[in-house]
């Protein structure tokens, strides 16, 4: 309560309020208070360069498995073609899609926190922004290979491209899944140099730190130099909030350009204009629960309290509960305009989806988008591991489920009746869909060993002598 | 304690606002009824009286409802922006009783003239339309009317009497209950106004139908009332008390978001159009087809140039956020095409073969502003410009003279 008391022309209130009254209730700083610069460096690089623990081992273990298993996957998906998973005519996009939209969805926390929360000053977003970022990154890997194996001879991918090409071939630019080639390859681009960008100065403190001769070597190729002078930091800066600018864009076109491959068709519940704040909606909300259910475990298994505070955690709760409302409107808008519309088809849809074959996942799912993220208002909740970590479980599900509700049940019940069918995933849709799990969690094994999953630089900003000027009031 | 309240209480000049607001909510008014009275050569008549009412209504309405829902969101959020702009919030939310009130003489006389499923046997010809009775019919347009305005005022009315207890009594407890009230607030507002601009907006075009219509008419109307409580914040910094306290890190805060709204409205708009083009269902696409032709077109791409483009251009720039003069420019800009939004919402659909437009139409904003003006001043006045305790003297990034120096700036 610095703020309060200090007087008017330091700038602090307009009107004091006197010591007997109560005043706003303390925040839990975003960093333990007995952090300096140099046990915030330590701390950090110490996940980096101490042994690896045996945890560590045995979960890549199972995840080897995992990785085998989805090599397999793709391995018997060339040789054998698509055929092998359960897609049919007429639901042609089954757990493909549903795979490629719900890790698309989950990159987005990565991109929001580091550009939109960057540019509104929230400084919260510190200690967790590389680690949303390379999920990011993981994410966006697992996702853009679902429509290239999706393609049946995904060796011709590259014809998505606009080429000169001898055969003539010219993509159908009016088609959104063109549109998806080009947002989803520019914010892989955009996303690694981002996450890139923000690891120059920490790679340089690797370098610096590192008593490997090999590793400095490596860790010095990574940080291009970096010499951390004033100029070098001035520069620094301003690329960094210039990226920042041109990934917030990202955001929301990504999946916006997702969602018009379901919007721009006239397929009842597909064909709804809500489908572009709702998709990016529904993103922010996945991926904020991928980051929270990743980070839980990691905070307990590293210790890292002191850096990854409680204040971090309810944040990112409250931003899931939000984008989950965001997301339970949309349920609701589309089953009352579905009434107000008058139209036939679009009511036997929204029956369909209610009481049809499918109506089990429409239930499941308002189970765990709608009514698990309530629980999220209590702050005795929010502050209560265990049950936030169960509650984004639900929430994961929830979102792999609305897509399977959108992509299945609109499908299977299209507007020819001649040419409806029923649809189930095979032991090899499940399969791919475990591996690209194993391989998203490789990679993160990985990068938890190999790069300092907390932004170091980033972190030691908050250890300003003046730490309570940068924290807005009111 | 300090005794402060003198430094920040409204100027005297909004006195005289207050009565010049008035009498020209009346002048105002009074041309209106004429114009009820003239004959159609005239462009009037009782006809063209309702509609424009309904436009007028709106827009201003839309500025009441806007400003609930900023002053909901700034409670959720925090930031100082929020705090500086609270009380013009609070005052403008608080009109929303009256103009729930101006809405009644049109509900009891004015539907028929107005919306096309007020008549029955219209209802009755087209199969799609039949199926809508259950919802689209008067007694229960009626009622949802008032349940929203219920809702609404009980908001706004809790909101600023807590806020005015805060001042008074500089108890932390009133700040943390309108943050408490403002989550669930904002899930009832999202539902309310979705339901209310499909209500008012909507259903002009009975047949017409679109997901989206709710969030997008909704940030309409926010970023309406964001432009306009930017250019009363600029007055009063520029000619009035507040200069004081709110700086150019104040006018970059509201800038910024100012821009943000403005492309979440395009984003919106654009998507709305592009998903029901590419469809192109009959229901559906038939409202833009309306607007794409017989000058129609024009108020489009006027929307396009001057609600967005020519916003978006100029609110990149750091130094114009920065100034209170430059920015009320463009927020009055922004303000005003608003209006130019709500005829392309609503005339065309009463004019569907080519542009129309009466001069009834533009003094109907003039005259629902004045009331509007009047109100928000009256209520204005009453406090301080800024609420104690809840704003810093200086903003938290506020950089010194050497500092900006060194950052070349």
């Amino acid at each position: 309560m610095a703020d309060i008391t200090r007087t008017r022309e330091e700038g602090g209130f307009i009107l004091e309020p006197s010591p007997t009254r109560p005043g706003p209730p303390a925040k839990i700083p975003l960093l333990h208070p007995a952090h300096n610069y140099e046990t915030v460096t330590r701390k950090i690089t110490s996940l980096v360069f101490n042994r690896t623990p045996s945890g560590w081992y045995i979960g890549m273990a199972i995840l080897g498995l995992g990785m085998m298993l989805f090599t397999a996957s793709v391995g018997y998906l060339f040789a054998r073609g698509v055929g092998i998973w359960g897609i049919n005519i007429p639901v042609a996009w089954g757990f493909d899609i549903i795979n490629f939209v719900w890790w698309i969805g989950i990159g987005h926390a990565g991109t929001l926190i580091s550009a939109i929360l960057l540019l509104l000053h929230q400084e919260w977003r510190t200690s967790i922004n590389r680690i949303a970022e390379s999920m990011t990154l993981f994410a966006v890997a697992c996702a853009g290979m679902y429509p290239i194996l999706h393609l049946g001879r995904p060796w011709l991918a590259y014809w998505l491209l606009p080429y000169p090409s001898p055969t003539n071939l010219w993509p159908q630019f009016r088609s959104p899944l063109v549109w998806d080639v080009f947002a989803v390859s520019t914010y892989a681009t955009v996303s690694l140099l981002f996450w890139y960008t923000g690891l120059v100065p920490d790679l340089a403190t690797m370098r610096d730190r590192t008593k490997n001769r090999f590793l400095r070597v490596v860790y010095g190729m990574g940080s291009l130099g970096w010499r951390g002078s004033a100029r070098h930091w001035n520069n620094y800066q301003m690329a960094y909030l210039l990226l920042a600018g041109l990934s917030t864009p990202l955001v929301v076109s990504v999946h916006s350009v997702v969602s018009f491959d379901f919007a721009v068709s006239i397929l009842p519940g597909w064909h709804s204009t809500i489908f572009p704040p709702y998709f990016v909606a529904g993103a922010i909300f996945a991926g904020f629960a991928m980051v929270l259910t990743i980070v839980i475990p990691l905070r307990a298994f590293y210790r890292l309290h002191d850096l990854i505070t409680m204040r971090h955690i309810d944040n990112m709760a409250k931003v899931t509960l939000v984008t989950g409302l965001v997301v339970a409107y949309g349920y609701l808008s589309e089953i009352f305009f579905a009434y107000y519309s008058g139209e036939y088809f679009e009511k036997f849809f929204i029956t369909n989806r209610i009481t049809g074959a499918y109506a089990w996942s429409f239930w499941a799912l308002i189970l765990c988008n709608v009514i698990a993220p309530q629980f999220l208002w209590s702050k005795r909740v929010r502050h209560n591991l265990p049950a936030v970590f169960l509650l984004m479980m639900f929430v994961n599900i929830g979102m792999w489920l609305e897509r399977f509700v959108i992509i299945v049940g609109s499908l299977h019940r299209g507007h020819l009746p001649s040419s409806w069918a029923q649809y189930a995933g095979t032991f090899w849709d499940w399969s791919l869909f475990l591996g690209t799990m194993a391989l998203f969690l490789f990679l993160f094994f990985l990068f938890i060993r190999a790069l300092p999953a907390i932004a170091i630089f980033e972190t030691r900003e908050l250890i300003h002598p003046d730490q309570s000027q940068t924290e807005t009031p009111a | 304690m300090r005794m402060v309240d003198t430094e920040y209480s409204a100027p005297r000049e909004l006195l005289r606002t207050q009565t010049l607001a008035l009498i020209v909510g009346i002048v105002g008014l009074v041309l209106l009824l004429l114009g009820a009275f003239l004959p159609e050569e005239l462009l009037g008549g009782t006809e063209q009286f309702w509609r424009s009412y309904l436009m007028g209504w709106t827009y201003w309405t839309g500025v009441a409802l806007g400003s609930l829902g900023v002053l909901m969101i700034q409670h959720l959020s925090g930031g100082v922006w929020g705090a500086t702009l609270r009380r013009f919030l609070e005052a403008a939310a608080l009109t929303i009783p009256v103009m729930g009130v101006l809405f009644v003489p049109l509900a009891l006389l004015g539907l028929p003239y107005v919306y096309e499923w007020t008549d029955p046997a219209f209802m009755r010809e087209s199969e799609i339309l039949s199926q809508k009775t259950g919802y689209l019919n008067t007694p229960f347009f009626l009622i949802r009317m008032l349940a929203y305005f219920v809702i609404w005022s009980v908001l706004a009315v809790l909101l600023h009497r807590w806020s005015s207890r805060l001042d008074r009594t500089g108890d932390y407890d009133y700040a943390s209950r309108q943050a408490r009230l403002s989550g669930p607030g904002m899930v009832l507002y999202a539902i309310t106004m979705t339901l209310f601009t499909v209500d008012v907006l909507l259903s002009l075009d009975a047949e017409f139908f679109s997901t989206m219509w709710g969030p997008l008419v909704t940030l309409s109307m926010i970023l309406a009332a964001f432009a306009l409580m930017i250019v009363i914040l600029s007055f009063l910094t520029v000619r009035g008390p507040l200069s004081q306290v709110v700086s150019g890190e104040h006018f970059l805060d509201v800038g910024k978001l100012l821009l943000a709204f403005t492309i979440v409205w395009t984003y919106l708009s654009f998507s709305q159009f592009l998903i029901i083009y590419s469809g192109n269902l009959p229901t559906e696409a038939q409202w833009y087809v309306t607007r794409l032709q017989g000058g129609w077109e024009w108020v489009g791409l006027a929307l396009l140039v001057f609600q967005f483009i020519l916003p978006f251009l100029l609110l990149l720039s750091r130094g114009l956020k920065r100034d209170p003069r430059m920015l009320v420019r463009v927020a009055l800009l922004a303000f005003l095409m608003q209006y130019v939004n709500i005829i392309w919402l609503t005339v065309p659909n009463w004019h569907r073969d080519g542009f129309y437009l009466s001069w009834m139409d533009l003094v109907a904003p003039i005259a629902f502003g004045g009331i509007f003006l009047m109100l928000f001043t009256a209520i204005l006045r009453a406090r301080p410009l800024l609420p104690l305790h809840v704003v810093p003297r200086r903003h938290p990034r506020a950089r010194t003279y050497t500092e900006a120096q060194h950052a070349g700036q």
